[in-house]
């Protein structure tokens, strides 16, 4: 239970994470993408029955239109400081949750798990409802294909050569804006998929802001910004200690992500996972 | 020298002294209402603008010490007793050594980290106001904490004023003596500062601290104002609207923050009372700002000019580089 719920923010986390290190810019419209995949998984189930049609829509949908996002709103400003990137992708979130209040209504929005995955196995000798093992298979086997693609394939290389000197990859004449515009539409993809695949856990509300940003933040921190592996383990670790936190005190709950960045930094500032930056 | 550089300041501060007054004067009660609440957000955003447009450390987090600034002093006079001015000057105290002890956390890191680790604190401070009984929950503390000489909401609108004025006052003198050239410097070229010696992890910390110190007291009067202190200071939001102002209205310059304030308190109380649509609004206003007056309102000088001509015509300025590729 813990586990499932600590991978669901491991894949909102990665999705930052490609977007955090690769365009150097904080997604704050990263809640608003990922309520966005909740959203379309439901329209789309409730049009033609079908959660995996759903999923695959929320995916694509987003995708296309983070690649929107960054090729027509980011791209011309990719010269100006971070932080007008920052502001613009707030901007977009915030044009996003009303238009999600517009198209959707003030409701709450969630869904009965898909029949194909709705029993129970046997584990430890405790009922065990499938769709969250399913949930831990899924962002498993996302979480490798990740590894895989950063570590071994070309596109990874590219990749971490940008993290590491973004210039240089440009003087190489490796198309750096293309690449941002991918690692972009990859990172939103991520987030819709975790909304998505979280509708039927516990759905969303339209009116509400996400705590999915913040979430994700704290397992970023946790983790180490810029590495996948960490936001592996951060989301690991924040999921375990919600879950037994919920057991224990529930009324702080809610704390433990912030509790546990704010000790975490103040024990290795760069994070569990995060290289040792040499100061300025 | 001094004097003449500064009288164009000095009567910007009168004529807006002037049009608050008379604004208060002839308009209903109400108006008073989000007239102070202006004044308070505008000493606000210009004390944000010190840390995050003079000082260009990345200020995620500062509704944190609003909302500090505000719970303290409602506790102090509720739960404590404490007589009234002494509340105020130890609730001052108290955001000074919380601002200290977050800005030494937070100094452990670098530009963007130390952004999001900003926003980490802000929200773990609202998660505790949010969830600890002791702090009110969710509903808040109320208490009707204005002074007794300005009860109703004209006459606090005059309080706040002078108060306002005064900081106002005191932050451009911070802002124009030699330690803004330093904390400019730091912005444009740290490196450099240090090898002239000076420590700047040091001047990064004092002016956390100054502009936490100014947010507290925007967060005292404004438990003043809403006669409490509610969770929804805390919100990340309010210090995301505080970058917002500074943009706005111009990040590097004095009056700009003052303009932010008034233009997104504005949409926020006006907009938001007509539409359930006033983020939309918002986000428009950010997007359109951020592609043309990069430099804020204030900022708005001739580069800027003609990139958005340059937006608007392109085919007339082809060749000049409307796209900064």
């Amino acid at each position: 239970m813990g586990l499932s719920s600590g991978l669901l923010y491991f894949l909102t986390a990665a999705g930052m994470a490609i977007i955090v290190s690769g365009l150097n810019v904080i997604n704050f419209g990263q809640g608003a993408f990922c309520m966005f995949g909740t959203l379309l998984c439901y329209s789309v189930y409730r049009m033609t029955g079908s959660f995996f049609l759903g999923l695959f829509a929320a995916v694509v949908v987003s995708g296309v239109f983070g690649g929107y996002v960054t090729e027509a709103m980011l791209r011309p400003i990719y010269k100006r400081p971070a932080l007008f990137q920052l502001l613009l992708t707030m901007g977009v979130g915030y044009i996003l949750q009303d238009f999600f209040l517009l198209a959707w209504g003030n409701t709450m929005v969630t869904a009965a798990i898909p029949k194909i995955l709705d029993f129970r196995i046997n584990l430890f000798g405790m009922p065990f409802p499938f769709y969250y093992i399913f949930l831990i298979i899924i962002s498993l086997c996302i979480c490798i294909v990740m590894l895989y693609v950063f570590k071994k394939t070309k596109v990874g290389m590219i990749f971490r050569a940008i993290i590491t000197n973004r210039e240089m990859v440009d003087c190489m004449g490796i198309n750096v804006k293309l690449m941002n515009s991918l690692m972009f539409m990859a990172g939103i993809s991520l987030t819709a998929l975790a909304g998505a695949l979280n509708l039927p856990v516990t759905g969303t509300q339209t009116a509400a802001e996400s705590p999915v940003l913040f979430t994700a933040m704290a397992v970023l921190i946790i983790g180490g910004i810029g590495e996948i592996k960490g936001a592996f383990i951060g989301a690991l670790i924040v999921g375990m200690c919600m879950s037994f936190g919920a057991m224990f005190f529930s009324q702080y709950y809610s704390l433990i992500p912030s509790l546990l960045m704010v000790l975490v930094l103040l024990i290795k500032p760069e994070g569990i996972c995060g290289k040792k930056i040499e100061a300025k | 020298m001094a004097l003449k550089s500064y009288k164009k300041d000095l009567m910007i501060g009168g004529t807006v002294i002037a049009l608050f007054l008379l604004l208060s004067w002839l308009m209903p009660v109400k108006t008073s209402f989000l007239l102070s609440r202006i004044l308070i957000m505008m000493l606000f955003g210009t004390a944000v603008n010190i840390m995050f447009g003079y000082g260009g450390i990345i200020a995620f987090g500062q509704a944190m010490f609003l909302g500090f600034g505000s719970y303290s002093f409602v506790i102090l006079l509720s739960k404590f007793q404490m007589p009234y001015i002494p509340a105020i000057i130890v609730s001052i105290g108290l955001t000074v050594v919380f601002s200290y002890l977050i800005s030494i956390l937070v100094l452990r890191v670098q530009a963007l980290t130390l952004g999001m680790l900003f926003m980490g604190m802000n929200l773990l401070l609202y998660n505790v106001a949010n969830y600890v009984p002791w702090l009110g929950g969710g509903v808040g503390i109320s208490y009707a904490c204005r002074p007794g000489f300005a009860a109703d909401d004209k006459s606090f609108m005059v309080f706040t004023l002078i108060v306002v004025a005064v900081c106002f006052g005191i932050m451009f003198m911070i802002l124009h003596s030699p330690f803004n050239q330093i904390i400019k410097g730091i912005r444009e070229n740290e490196m450099r500062l240090t090898y002239i010696g000076i420590d700047t992890k040091r001047v990064k910390q004092l002016t956390i601290m100054i502009s936490s110190t100014f947010c507290g007291i925007a967060g005292i009067l404004y438990a003043m104002l809403n006669s409490g202190a509610y969770v929804t200071y805390l919100n990340t939001n309010i210090s995301i609207q505080g970058l917002a102002m500074c943009l706005l209205g111009g990040m590097y310059t004095f009056w700009g923050p003052s303009i932010g304030a008034t233009v997104i308190t504005f949409i926020n109380v006006y907009i938001a009372s007509k539409t359930v649509y006033h983020r939309f609004i918002l986000g428009i206003i950010l997007i359109l700002v951020i592609y043309f007056f990069p430099g804020g309102v204030l900022g708005y000088n001739a580069d800027n000019r003609g990139r958005a001509k340059s937006f608007f015509g392109r085919e007339k300025a082809a060749g000049k580089g409307g796209e900064n590729e």
